[in-house]
């Protein structure tokens, strides 16, 4: 057993601060900077949040006192254009393009009638035998842009001395 | 050894020129030494302090201890710090003819510093009667269940150290007995049970250690002697080591170590207690106690 320091000293306090103590002093240090400067900037952030949001108010009281005060005549393609901008925002070129990739010389496809609403793609067209449509079925079942492809339609038509099966396919589109 | 945050400035700020002066007060001389924060002595002075005052302490009423303070008061009015900042560190060892060293006895009820601090200065009011009513009180760290190394000194004595570093332009450090800093210097040899003597003129003063602990102090007083004069310990063991509550054969055989050791020039002489092996201490160095704590 080591023997204890006496340290019988009446002004100097007993020396327990090594080195380590300056390193957790250090760290200590550098991590209330460090918080002082989170809480700055949470500070700062809230007054942001707090300025937008009194903005926020004061455009939705001015917007009601206007609607109240006036009646406004709007053009109707004004009003068609967040749905207009919506659906050029959908990935037509991915579903275009995995349709191509799963078509072939035996299908040929008459119309396309998506739904982005319902999310449903309606996909007309005709093969030359019900096997090839069936297979054009499951080729676009195998897509990433559509699931759960069903077949509704099928019938024999005779196009150009030739006979061919219509169909119409209902598949789910899949959207970001 | 970890630095407190004094030393870690002195050693950041050197050119705020921290230096320090060592100074050990005995009834006899005062001895001083200048040296820079972590350097060695570089100037010794001695101030002897018998002609107009020392001879007087203890018996017109004076403390023992004033002789030695009008010396040092004299030296640092003529000599004040230098100036600049920090202040000069003032580092002060007593002589153990003026403290009182005891173990105090483990108290489970008391928790606080400040409890501790009652319960010693009621028990050395118990021990030295009213004499202790003005003493200050330092208490060492002991584990639970063991009695506590404490020091004593007069209240006076660490006052006046202080208003006199104040008004001189130092600042006061560090105070201890001289036999407390030789021992936490030399401690860490000591094995099984030892036994640190350290004879000043007038006084054997000693400390027991007995396996990695803390056992007591006792302190002789004894003829006074001139540096250089001999010294007989043999009659004075017997005494010192009934003090300290050790017949002088014990039973077992477990061996016991003496350091034994000097102060200001003494030359000892006599055989060691039988069973004692005497362990050489290093050489005497000149400035009184001060060759036993810092030097």
């Amino acid at each position: 057993m080591s023997l204890p320091e006496l340290h019988l000293d009446f002004i100097r306090r007993r020396r327990t601060r090594g080195p380590w103590f300056v390193l957790g002093v250090v760290l200590l240090l550098a991590g209330l900077a460090l918080a002082a400067e989170r809480v700055a900037r949470f500070g700062q952030i809230n007054a942001e949040v707090a300025g937008a949001q009194g903005r926020l108010e004061s455009l939705e009281r001015k917007s009601r006192h206007q609607a109240k005060s006036k009646v406004m005549v709007v053009d109707p393609l004004v009003l068609a254009a967040p749905t207009a901008l919506k659906q050029l925002n959908l990935p037509w070129d991915r579903l275009l393009l995995e349709l191509e990739q799963a078509g072939d010389d035996s299908i040929a496809i008459l119309a396309i009638e998506p739904d982005p609403a319902k999310a449903l793609v309606r996909i007309n067209g005709e093969g030359k035998s019900v096997a090839q449509v069936l297979a054009y079925v499951e080729r676009l079942g195998g897509t990433l842009s559509l699931k759960r492809p069903q077949l509704q339609v099928e019938e024999g038509r005779v196009v150009d001395g030739q006979k061919v099966v219509g169909f119409s396919i209902l598949a789910d589109w899949v959207l970001p | 050894m970890s630095l407190s945050w004094p030393e870690v400035w002195s050693a950041i700020v050197p050119a705020a020129g921290a230096r320090r002066l060592l100074v050990s007060l005995a009834p006899d001389q005062v001895h001083l030494a200048r040296c820079a924060a972590f350097g060695k002595p570089t100037a010794f002075e001695c101030l002897p302090c018998g002609e107009d005052g020392a001879s007087a302490g203890g018996h017109d009423g004076l403390n023992p201890w004033q002789p030695a303070l009008k010396a040092l008061t004299q030296h640092l009015t003529q000599h004040p710090a230098s100036g600049g900042w920090p202040a000069p560190g003032l580092e002060v060892v007593l002589s153990s003819h003026f403290v009182r060293l005891l173990m105090l006895p483990w108290q489970s009820s008391l928790h606080s510093v400040e409890e501790r601090q009652q319960y010693a200065k009621g028990y050395l009011r118990q021990v030295h009667g009213a004499a202790a009513e003005s003493w200050q009180v330092s208490l060492a760290l002991a584990p639970p269940g063991l009695p506590a190394p404490i020091c004593a000194v007069d209240g006076g004595l660490v006052t006046e150290l202080q208003a006199l570093a104040r008004s001189c332009g130092y600042r006061l450090t560090s105070l201890q007995a001289g036999l407390a800093a030789a021992a936490d210097r030399l401690g860490k040899a000591f094995k099984g049970t030892s036994l640190l003597a350290l004879a000043e003129s007038g006084r054997l003063s000693s400390v027991l250690v007995r396996d990695g602990q803390w056992q007591g102090f006792a302190s002789l007083a004894m003829p006074a002697a001139e540096a250089g004069q001999e010294w007989d310990l043999s009659p004075h063991w017997p005494g010192l080591l009934a003090r300290l509550g050790l017949p002088l054969a014990e039973s077992d055989s477990a061996p016991r170590h003496l350091y034994l050791g000097q102060v200001a020039g003494l030359r000892l002489r006599g055989e060691v207690p039988a069973g004692w092996t005497r362990h050489a201490l290093p050489e005497a160095v000149p400035g009184g106690w001060l060759g036993w704590s810092w030097i």
